[in-house]
């Protein structure tokens, strides 16, 4: 029998009857995923066509259309400070930036790149708000004036949920060495057990 | 406060449009019937969520999450339905002329299938790793989502699809089946 490596390539593909639910399917793209979950879903991922197809266009249109979540999140509270401003066209990494300015200039503070960190009365934020990092911060470390325990969530480009810290009452923590972050925009922010945003989006920069 | 519905209108416009765009280079089967279906889907799961009163700290990875699940929703529906429209034309394409001579449908779908089983057992025989990435490359994913979904770094993936790739037209070969390059 002979057959062309296109032939190889678009075998018609097959689809079980029984899929993981399209939640759980998407835990693939978590970098915090269980390596068994992991394995068990990509078991199913190399032998179902259909799940390929559906996890490949959502990485797809992770890439292109990542505004939407972000803009979803964010319009809300814009409208009830300035109605109707919320609508201009801002990307996800303008819109969080902007956040991160506005902290900036409501912070007493100075900026110190040397020291890698903003100082102001009782404020210490490190990495320096926008900092261009050579490679993954150690530490993250903010003003320690919150009543209740928070947690860390460590964000992409994309906003796509990267870390999740335990709830501490510290006012830093050490980022896992095996989160490899790569070259990139990073946002992070503090949320209490609510997941209420009580600091940041702050943000930083690997080159 | 809830996202109005004009608000949500607005937004979601922007971003219907960004998924026409991107089915409309993708491999589904129907991409316009895909796109009004995940379109359907993402929106109305979207909206009851945004427009609920009692919930309002959606976070962007939360909204993300039933984004990405909705999607997945609806490219399996419409797979689903595309398979059973298939079927159908096969089987209906062998009733209107069952000994037409050269090689019906229902042969041609019986060469395939028993070719995808050889391609299957090949695969067998690689090892655990290179035959995850081989077979998740033969279900058209490229180098950087088979990396993205694995965990591995995109130097390992690469290695491990074109060597995976080599052993598979090895071990075919070992089972009659001979590859031309194209």
């Amino acid at each position: 029998m002979k057959i062309t490596d296109a032939q190889l390539f678009n075998l018609p593909g097959q689809t079980p009857d029984i899929h993981p639910d399209a939640e759980q399917l998407a835990l693939l793209l978590e970098p915090a995923i269980d390596p068994v979950e992991r394995e068990r879903l990509l078991d199913h991922l190399a032998n179902c066509a259909s799940c390929a197809a559906a996890m490949q266009l959502v990485m797809e249109l992770e890439n292109e259309t990542s505004t939407l979540s972000e803009a979803l999140t964010i319009a809300p509270q814009a409208t009830d400070r300035q109605r109707n401003r919320w609508l201009f066209p801002l990307a996800t990494a303008a819109s969080l930036f902007a956040c991160a300015l506005l902290i900036t200039s409501l912070l007493p503070g100075r900026h110190d790149q040397n020291l890698q960190t903003v100082r102001g009365s009782s404020v210490q934020l490190q990495p320096a708000l926008g900092q261009v990092l050579t490679r993954q911060p150690e530490t993250l470390a903010w003003q320690s004036t919150f009543e209740v325990p928070v947690y860390v969530l460590l964000m992409d480009g994309t906003a796509r949920e990267l870390w999740q810290s335990e709830p501490s009452e510290l006012s830093s923590l050490s980022v896992p060495a095996n989160l490899d972050l790569q070259p990139g925009t990073y946002f992070w922010q503090l949320q209490d057990s609510r997941h209420t945003v009580v600091a940041g989006p702050y943000w930083f920069k690997i080159e | 406060m809830p996202i109005t519905e004009q608000q949500f209108q607005d937004l979601w416009r922007k971003y219907a449009a960004q998924v026409r765009a991107v089915l409309a280079r993708s491999r589904l089967p129907d991409p316009a019937g895909s796109a009004e279906d995940i379109e359907q889907e993402v929106k109305t799961r979207l909206w009851l969520l945004l427009s609920g009163e009692t919930k309002l700290d959606h976070t962007a990875s939360y909204l993300r999450k039933v984004t990405n699940s909705a999607i997945i929703d609806a490219v399996r529906k419409s797979h689903a339905r595309e398979n059973s429209r298939r079927e159908h034309d096969v089987e209906l394409e062998h009733l209107q002329s069952p000994g037409s001579g050269g090689i019906s449908p229902v042969e041609q779908q019986a060469e395939h299938d028993q070719l995808k089983t050889l391609v299957d057992l090949a695969a067998q025989q690689l090892p655990p790793d290179k035959r995850r990435a081989t077979e998740l490359r033969l279900q058209g994913l490229t180098v950087a989502e088979i990396a993205r979904l694995t965990g591995w770094g995109s130097a390992k993936t690469r290695n491990l699809v074109y060597r995976g790739l080599a052993e598979l037209r090895i071990e075919l070969t070992h089972r009659g089946i001979d590859l031309e390059n194209n």
